[in-house]
């Protein structure tokens, strides 16, 4: 099920939010959070289901035992056979025929067979919501909770659950364990506001531009030097456009429902640099991989070079989360290059304007947002390439696209970040929502499309 | 919960006000409201209001069914080649239970018909199952068909024994921005009767399409072919995208087609349908066209087996001496290809 469907819109939401506001107690509310997580999940294929359960209960039994466990033998243990058995999930569901086909390139003896799996839906996020989950039990951050359904309720999360952001337990608890209070009128109007503006990023921007985007790399071998560009722009601000979106529509489901959902997006466009462009964009991701794999690995304490190796590590591993593929290996890649290199640049570019390093910033992040796109790293070459003026075609450059890719160039620039603004919580407001809601629905009735992050 | 209140009351006003601001407009000639222009019809609901003028004048024996694919065969060629009054009942994105529903409805009107001329795509056969929208809001073709023996999917379909559905679902058709930007052409029509444009397509009165504003373009020597040859390629791949073979209930459709025109006293030619090579080898890279052409092909044989059907694989311009340079776009024949069609359908089926 997707937040811009009808189906989502008119019944699930609606039905959802009456039963939670006519419960009354925590552990009821606590239920229908969890039963209406796994419908929603499960709209998509039931069967996962049981997966996402299998998982979750495996997390919740291995986070009370460490708890519990006096033994640091034990609670290590523990930590690591629940870890475990979720990267193998996420292992075998996400990666095992990416490992398979290229084995069988290189050693087709060796290569175990290939299988039909099934990439089951948010499989990326929620194990993440569990691995932290883990890792914050066992590094005593946050005590186990005792109350199953308080942790289901956590990880099958409707409004999370399939694109994220990446919310850790001790960021929502909090919120979870005063989920029996009576319902606000702020946050249900901040939470509207953010539900509206997602939903007009996704359904107005972001698909009017992908309107135009797909059918020219459908065929990009014809992409002339203008196309190529205005491709990569158009592209860089549609999954901004569409990721952002499906972000603030989390938030404000969240928020519906008396939950504090953090900021995955801060203006991205506006970094002046590589690290900083990844403190802004999908950054529940970003604290991820700081807190759980980069600190982890060593982070910056171990020296100049392997503080580079660890950053390089950290963003291929980050690009390979995104996907099994060599682009996203690539992507990842040349994040942790960049990323490098800047630390390594030191105070050397302190003198530049900070337009000119936005500017700078921006391309280099469009190219990685290329490979990011591209079916294969043939498609990155050639794409590329005629950015670059090498083998350009002679395919129509669309003037329509060239003017929402200006809008969103403005927008992304000018703007506030959905963030920034400040929702009037009157009810004067109600209708200025209300409206909004309408005009987005109208393009969402148009063409009901899906999230791109969902395929992660 | 006032605020959620406030806002939930303002969104069903809202809601309602954009309600009654089409049913009056009613750019697309839905609730029959008749005071503004109609600026863009169903092509099914049209062809049927001039069938029906048509035959006024003269009983059609002959009958051209199919997509958009199949709009331009001319039916005064084929009159003039077989002697029979022709009515082209092409219509957008046709399946077979479309072309069933029209035969079914014209035979009704009492049509005598002795040739039907069948352009078959090979998505009028997809898997999916999923009549087109505008066949399902049909409600004289869908009773032509039988409601009973069409799958009818969506959130509101538990609700349509009950009458309130059916509306319901016109209504929510109308959400969206195209519509709202018809409602607004309509009005400037309205206000301003001579803004109209030169309209994309129009039907003349035996149903053969004109592409207003391609031979516009072409006589000024403006027409692109490569203009909206990215979308066009996209568009068709989506509609195959998720072809997984060919449907066994939309054979069946067919099939009882052939059986019910024969019995009728009617000979049937059946010619699979005619894509730019671009297309082709573009579709033949991105999906699985080469092996549900040939299963199309292969159920054309089956058809053809019964000795009651002539059957014409026209899936490459070649085939009936056509040439790429026929096509307004990546998929639609202009009238050079089509008379092409029409002149080959005229020789020995193979």
């Amino acid at each position: 099920m997707v937040f811009n469907s009808n189906v989502f819109l008119f019944a699930f939401l609606p039905i959802v939010f009456a039963l939670f506001w006519l419960a009354r107690t925590k552990q009821q509310r606590y239920v229908i959070l969890t039963v209406s997580g796994y419908v929603f999940y499960g709209y998509w294929d039931w069967r996962f289901c049981f997966l996402l359960l299998f998982s979750s209960l495996v997390s919740f039994v291995a986070g009370i035992m460490i708890d519990r466990s006096p033994s640091p033998g034990v609670r290590r243990a523990w930590m690591v056979g629940s870890v475990s058995t979720d990267l193998a999930l996420l292992g075998f569901f996400k990666y095992y025929n990416f490992a398979a086909g290229n084995l069988a390139r290189l050693a087709p003896g060796l290569a175990p067979p290939l299988l039909h799996i099934v990439l089951p839906i948010g499989i990326s996020f929620y194990t993440f919501h569990t691995i932290s989950y883990i890792l914050d039990v066992a590094a005593g951050r946050i005590r186990a909770t005792r109350n199953a359904f308080e942790y289901l309720a956590y990880v099958s999360l409707f409004s999370q659950l399939v694109a994220g952001p990446i919310v850790r337990f001790r960021e929502i608890e909090d919120d979870l364990e005063r989920i029996d209070g009576p319902p606000r009128d702020d946050y249900m109007a901040r939470g509207l506001g953010f539900f509206v503006v997602g939903l007009a990023k996704k359904a107005i921007v972001a698909d009017s531009i992908a309107s135009w985007i797909d059918p020219m790399l459908g065929v990009y071998a014809s992409l002339s030097t203008a196309g190529a560009w205005l491709a990569a722009v158009g592209y860089s601000l549609q999954l901004y456009y569409d990721f952002s979106g499906y972000s603030d529509m989390a938030v404000g489901l969240g928020l519906m429902f008396g939950l504090r959902i953090p900021q995955n997006f801060n203006a991205p466009f506006r970094a002046n640099s590589i690290a900083d462009f990844w403190r802004r964009w999908h950054m529940s991701l970003s604290r991820w991989l700081r807190d759980y794999l980069y600190i982890g690995l060593g982070g910056n304490r171990k020296g100049e070079a392997r503080t580079y190796a660890n950053l390089f590590i950290t963003m291929v591993l980050a690009g390979l989360w995104h996907g099994a593929g060599w682009t996203f290996v690539a992507f990842g890649a040349y994040h942790g290059i960049l990323l490098a290199l800047g630390r390594a640049s030191g105070d050397a570019f302190a003198a530049v304007p900070d337009l000119l390093k936005r500017a700078g910033t921006f391309l280099l992040v469009v190219v990685g947002f290329v490979i990011f796109r591209s079916a294969d790293l043939s498609m990155a070459g050639q794409w590329l390439g005629k950015m670059l003026g090498l083998g350009g075609g002679t395919g129509f450059v669309p003037g329509a696209l060239a003017v929402w890719a200006l809008g969103g160039l403005t927008a992304v620039n000018l703007a506030p970040e959905t963030w920034d603004i400040h929702f009037g919580t009157r009810l004067r407001w109600a209708p200025v929502y209300a409206a909004a809601l309408l005009v987005a629905y109208l393009f969402v009735n148009q063409q009901q499309t899906v999230f791109l992050y969902y395929q992660f | 919960m006032r605020f959620l209140a406030v806002f939930l009351t303002v969104v069903a006003a809202l809601a309602l006000a954009y309600v009654v601001l089409v049913r009056v407009v009613d750019p697309h000639g839905d609730f029959g409201t008749g005071v503004f222009p109609v600026v863009n019809l169903d092509a099914r609901a049209e062809k049927m209001q001039l069938f029906q003028a048509y035959a006024a004048q003269g009983r059609p024996e002959g009958l051209i069914l199919g997509s958009s694919r199949a709009m331009k065969l001319s039916p005064r060629t084929l009159e003039a080649e077989t002697g029979y009054r022709f009515f082209n009942f092409a219509v957008d994105m046709a399946r077979a239970e479309d072309y069933l529903a029209i035969y079914r409805w014209v035979r009704r009107q009492g049509a005598p018909l002795r040739l039907l001329v069948i352009g078959l795509d090979v998505e009028a056969l997809h898997s999916d199952d999923h009549p087109d929208a505008a066949l399902l809001r049909n409600d004289a073709l869908m009773a032509a068909l039988g409601r009973a023996s069409l799958p009818e999917p969506g959130l509101l379909t538990p609700l349509r024994k009950y009458s309130v559905a059916q509306p319901l679902k016109k209504y929510k058709a109308t959400f969206t921005i195209q519509y709202l930007d018809d409602v607004v052409r309509s009005a400037r029509i309205f206000l301003h009767p001579g803004s109209r444009p030169v309209p994309m397509m129009e039907f003349e009165a035996d149903g053969y399409l004109r592409y207003r504003r391609w031979e516009v373009e072409r006589a000024a020597g403006t027409f692109r072919f490569e203009r909206d040859l990215e979308r066009c390629l996209t568009k068709s791949l989506t509609h195959l995208d998720s072809m997984r073979g060919l449907s066994r209930r939309r054979r069946e459709y067919l099939r009882q087609l052939v059986d019910e025109a024969t019995a009728d006293g009617a000979r049937v030619l059946i010619w699979i349908t005619s894509l730019h090579p671009l297309t082709a080898r573009y579709l033949e890279a991105h999906s699985s066209y080469a092996s549900l052409l040939e299963a199309t092909r292969e159920y054309e044989q089956v058809l053809a087996g019964s000795g009651r059907v002539a059957t014409y694989d026209f899936s490459r311009p070649e085939s009936y001496d056509g040439s790429a340079t026929g096509f307004y776009d990546c998929d639609h024949i202009d009238e050079t290809n089509a008379a092409l069609v029409v002149a080959a359908l005229g020789q020995e089926p193979r």
